[in-house]
């Protein structure tokens, strides 16, 4: 373990105040011994930058998919003081509410026997890639209106039932949403988009449940064992990326105006309660409405195809949950003993809402809130609920995905697309992608094991495990 | 060009090299439609942009957001960029061709242009800059 990093318990670390000058309270980070051996020393030294800045209560947290990002690194968690603290784009990311939803149907895997078929048809019904155009044409008003409104937006157009808005977190829509600071850029940028997946890492698979490890939440969440499951994970397009660069711009220089010291220009900041922090906080949730509704409107398309190709009905395509993992909040967390209103930042990391929190839909608030961990390509993804443990420890968040170990570059000098394809198809795992450079860079072997990573959340006991699902069809970005 | 990928985890980090500024500028911007396009574009279509800011870092900056901006909106992969400097602003004359999947397609989608790290350093034999595009 890199030099001045303090072992607090079986997976607990923590990096002290004094690690770097500035720092006002401690980081603290959650890994198995195993996963310490993939530790980038550049991702603890942005942990311990953002303990430096101001408003920020209890801990700089990491997860255990932690890696190296920019401000804040991924995996990474922290909560401001809502009078003294700060908001900070660096700690949400340029994809604003990038995120993942489960949905469930009848399906067996036996029914699969066009899966070939159907994941062509998805693929066509999907726009994905780079370059990618939506065939939807958005009106100035309706665009106003998704970002004010999420995904009640697009169920009141047509892209879905009202079940789907409840198991949505914050019901698909964050209700400070303020249009008026999305810029022009990225409002044009948001209309070509919507309804499209985008690249990178986001994707569109095709899962069966393989396992299910707690019975009782699993039938609250209405997934069992054999059931063949649809995951989407993307997120605000470059509507979200605009209003992050924007602002970004903006924060720089409120920076200077408030005297906020940062150890890092991309952790440009400014007290929540100011003008240009309201301003940021308010255009963050118009694209992290977006992100809802365009998850939405994709999972339109996909009960459209399923419907179509595997005689099942559209109703009974049932959406479990939707969480964020990239977004900024107002929550009420206990510190000192004391309920505080605090901006929670989430970046890489997912609201863990424990049993009876009011934000965890009724039907689910025995359980505790879904969360859903997806894997790399060809890895498991996982369903587990959310705990009391997280509420105390961790601001109710966990972990978001595997995390990566490999850069995309590494990646595609070590591994090949075609190759990956090969033996995914050997597994009975079948990928569509724009190219081979998109299968390689996020090939299994480019990340950190899923299990790894969920098996020390579960173990830590900041999220327990529900489900685990294995991949039989994936689109790629 | 100079231009070249240093490891990154999570993104895509770069390292440019140039005698100046207008190369510096010119090498970033091919940088970023080498992580966005495959294949080659010619210079069919020309648009001007002007960009703003206090120091040639956010300059390069707001650039560097502007191009990826245009591109995105416009939809045009560009191969030439031209720069003249002027106090506290830079235009740029970029030129290039509408993006065709068959030719370009097959990239990456950068998401943002981000400040970690970005400081354009003065060497012995010109300007240096890491710049990480999120990804």
């Amino acid at each position: 373990m890199i030099k001045g990093v303090i072992k607090k318990g079986e997976y607990e670390w923590e990096i002290p105040v004094g690690f770097i000058p500035g720092m006002r309270v401690p980081a603290r980070f959650f890994l198995s011994d195993e996963l310490t051996k993939t530790l980038e020393e550049g991702a603890l030294q942005q942990l311990a930058n953002v303990a430096t800045m101001p408003g920020i209560v209890k801990n700089s947290l990491a997860m255990p998919d932690i890696h190296w990002g920019y401000g804040f690194p991924i995996g990474g968690v922290a909560a401001f003081e809502y009078d003294s603290g700060v908001i900070s784009p660096g700690g949400v990311g340029f994809d604003i509410n990038c995120g993942v939803r489960l949905l469930t149907t009848p399906l067996k895997q036996s029914d699969l026997a066009k899966k070939k078929e159907i994941l062509d048809g998805l693929y066509d019904a999907v726009p994905v890639g780079v370059g990618a155009r939506s065939s939807l044409h958005l009106s100035e008003k309706q665009l106003e209106n998704m970002m004010t409104d999420g995904a009640v937006f697009a169920v009141e157009e047509g892209y879905g039932n009202k079940d789907d808005i409840i198991h949505c977190e914050e019901q698909g829509r964050m209700k400070e949403a303020d249009p008026a600071h999305v810029s022009r850029k990225a409002k044009a940028r948001g209309v070509p988009q919507c309804g499209t997946l985008g690249a990178g890492n986001h994707f569109l698979e095709i899962q069966v449940i393989e396992e299910i490890y707690d019975e009782e939440a699993a039938q609250s969440y209405g997934v069992e064992a054999g059931q063949i499951c649809m995951m989407i994970h993307c997120g605000s397009r470059g509507l979200g990326h605009q209003v992050c660069t924007d602002h970004l711009q903006v924060l720089e220089n409120a920076v200077s105006k408030y005297n906020i010291s940062l150890p890092d220009k991309q952790l440009a900041c400014a007290p929540i309660t100011s003008p240009e922090g309201r301003a940021y906080f308010g255009g963050m949730a118009a694209a992290a409405n977006y992100a809802w509704a365009n998850r939405q409107m994709i999972t339109h398309k996909v009960r459209s195809v399923l419907t179509r190709m595997c005689g099942i009905s559209y109703d009974d395509i049932r959406l479990v949950y939707d969480v964020a993992h990239n977004v900024a909040k107002i929550e009420e967390h206990a510190v000192d003993g004391k309920m505080t209103k605090v901006c929670v930042h989430r970046k890489g990391a997912t609201r863990a809402f424990g049993p009876g929190c009011p934000d965890v839909p009724a039907d689910y608030a025995h359980a505790g809130q879904p969360v859903i961990i997806p894997g790399s390509m060809g890895s498991s993804s996982f369903l587990l609920k959310g705990t009391d443990v997280a509420m105390r420890q961790t601001f109710g968040s966990t972990c978001h995905g595997a995390g990566r170990v490999l850069s995309r570059s590494q990646a595609k000098k070590k591994i090949k697309g075609k190759n990956i394809r090969e033996i995914l198809g050997k597994a009975g795992i079948i990928v569509r992608a724009p190219h081979d450079g998109a299968i390689a860079e996020e090939a299994p072997d480019a990340y950190k094991s899923s299990s790894e990573v969920v098996s020390v959340v579960h173990n830590l006991g900041i999220s327990r495990l529900v489900a685990r699902l294995e991949p039989l069809g994936v689109i790629k970005g | 060009m100079s231009f070249e990928e240093r490891d990154h985890t999570a993104d895509i980090l770069m390292h440019i090299r140039a005698d100046g500024p207008a190369g510096l500028f010119a090498d970033a911007g091919h940088a970023l439609m080498k992580i966005m396009y495959k294949g080659t574009a010619k210079p069919l279509q020309e648009i001007t942009i002007t960009a703003a800011g206090p120091t040639l870092d956010h300059l390069l900056h707001v650039f560097l957001s502007d191009l990826l901006f245009e591109s995105e909106v416009r939809n045009l992969v560009f191969c030439e960029f031209e720069f003249i400097f002027g106090e506290g602003e830079v235009t740029a004359i970029l030129r290039g061709e509408p993006f065709n999947p068959s030719v370009h397609g097959g990239g990456a989608e950068v998401k943002g242009i981000s400040w970690h790290g970005l400081f354009i350093k003065s060497e012995q034999d010109g300007l240096t800059c890491d710049i990480l595009f999120d990804v």
